[in-house]
């Protein structure tokens, strides 16, 4: 896809022109646009990490991109609010964005408890289990999901991510964030490489 | 004053503040997505008008401490979860931003109509309890059962978390002066009992 192509799909993804995305991407091929998209989320993530960028813009592009998709995929993680977290919010944020990269999870809900997630990762294989917190006294319920896992011996098997709080000294997280969108450009990152 | 009062969507009208929740979004003019957000306006508010269920619930405990429950009902986080389960992403965020905008609003309104409420015996707001920063024995769960009364489907769970999350839970002393602050008040010499500002040093030193 040529640069002027890229640079009028990257508009109308911020735009969040559903419409102009459609017609844009008509006249490319299938893994081109597959390929812009991902390098236009780069850049739009990145930015976002550094500031550059508002959530809300990257929220627009999201919207946009999820257009784009080819087709249902199979999930890659599953994310969950953890138990005792009644709140969504983060939860919608972190897979809106993974949804945006183009990386597919399975949607827990609220309140889910360890063997929950536990269950999901025996069951699917998946290689990341995303928790979101709405207070620092959540951290006690991922502390009980990392225990229940070292106990069924699946801790090895996947890759633990927090969002919703800052990482304390004696977290069990592979990594842990504030931002839903530091937590989610982490994950990706892993998975694509 | 009653042991409960209930405030109920009369006295908070769903008008969110369009300014208001684009700053919160940091959504500012010019901005190559604020077309979209603003496209979307109309949905989501309209949204919030059909999903908010807006009321203040007011338990009365001795003689000097209210509880305070806002809530915009139970209805309102599934309508923002199921726009995100569509991947209609701006008109989410565009709905969570209102709710909470709209629960500060309410936030705002029950403070005048506590005065109003406290005003009539006499009696004065002292300070503010909140369950986040207060100690957890200021609020007991069994102080929230009474407003189960009334909100059947709301909950606090153990760790302080009210469910539905569009809600907001604080408490309030109440005493019989009102406050007295001014450039030379020595708080630590006040008789407003409760008032954190009691362990201040003298705002004339």
């Amino acid at each position: 896809m040529d640069q002027k192509m890229e640079g009028l799909l990257t508009a109308a993804l911020l735009r969040g022109d559903r419409d102009a995305v459609l017609s844009l991407t008509a006249v490319a091929e299938r893994d081109q646009l597959r390929l812009c998209k991902n390098s236009v989320l780069h850049g739009l993530t990145e930015g976002c990490l550094k500031g550059e960028v508002p959530f809300c813009q990257l929220t627009a592009a999201a919207q946009a991109a999820a257009a784009l998709e080819d087709g249902a995929l199979p999930p890659v993680a599953c994310c969950g609010a953890v138990e005792g977290n009644t709140s969504a919010t983060g939860q919608h944020f972190l897979l809106m964005l993974l949804r945006a990269w183009g990386m597919p999870a399975l949607d827990l809900g609220c309140s889910v408890a360890p063997d929950r997630f536990l269950d999901a990762v025996a069951e699917h294989d998946f290689s990341f289990v995303l928790c979101t917190l709405f207070s620092p006294k959540d951290m006690e319920s991922v502390r009980r999901l990392d225990a229940e896992a070292r106990r069924c011996g699946l801790r090895d098997r996947f890759l633990l991510v927090v969002s919703g709080a800052e990482p304390g000294p004696d977290s069990p997280a592979d990594f842990q964030s504030r931002s839903a969108a530091a937590a989610a450009e982490w994950v990706v990152s892993r998975w694509r490489s | 004053m009653e042991k409960l009062t209930v405030f109920g969507p009369e006295h908070f009208p769903v008008c969110p503040d369009r300014e208001e929740v684009f700053s919160w979004l940091a959504c500012a003019e010019g901005l190559a997505c604020r077309p979209a957000f603003e496209a979307a306006w109309a949905e989501a508010e309209d949204a919030l008008r059909r999903a908010a269920l807006p009321q203040a619930v007011i338990v009365r405990e001795g003689e000097s401490m209210l509880t305070v429950f806002l809530t915009l009902g139970p209805s309102v986080e599934p309508a923002v979860a199921e726009l995100f389960r569509q991947e209609r992403y701006v008109a989410g965020s565009l709905l969570n931003t209102m709710s909470d905008e709209l629960l500060f609003q309410m936030d705002r309104r029950s403070v005048t109509l506590l005065s109003e409420l406290c005003g009539r015996e006499g009696l004065f707001i002292a300070s503010r309890l909140e369950p986040g920063t207060e100690t957890l024995d200021a609020f007991p769960l069994s102080r929230f059962e009474p407003i189960r009364s009334v909100c059947p489907w709301a909950s606090l769970s153990p760790r302080g978390v009210i469910d539905p999350v569009k809600s907001m839970l604080y408490g309030v002393t109440l005493s019989e002066h009102a406050c007295g602050f001014t450039a030379l008040h020595d708080c630590s010499r006040c008789s407003q009992k409760g008032c954190p500002y009691r362990d201040a040093k003298c705002r004339c030193e």
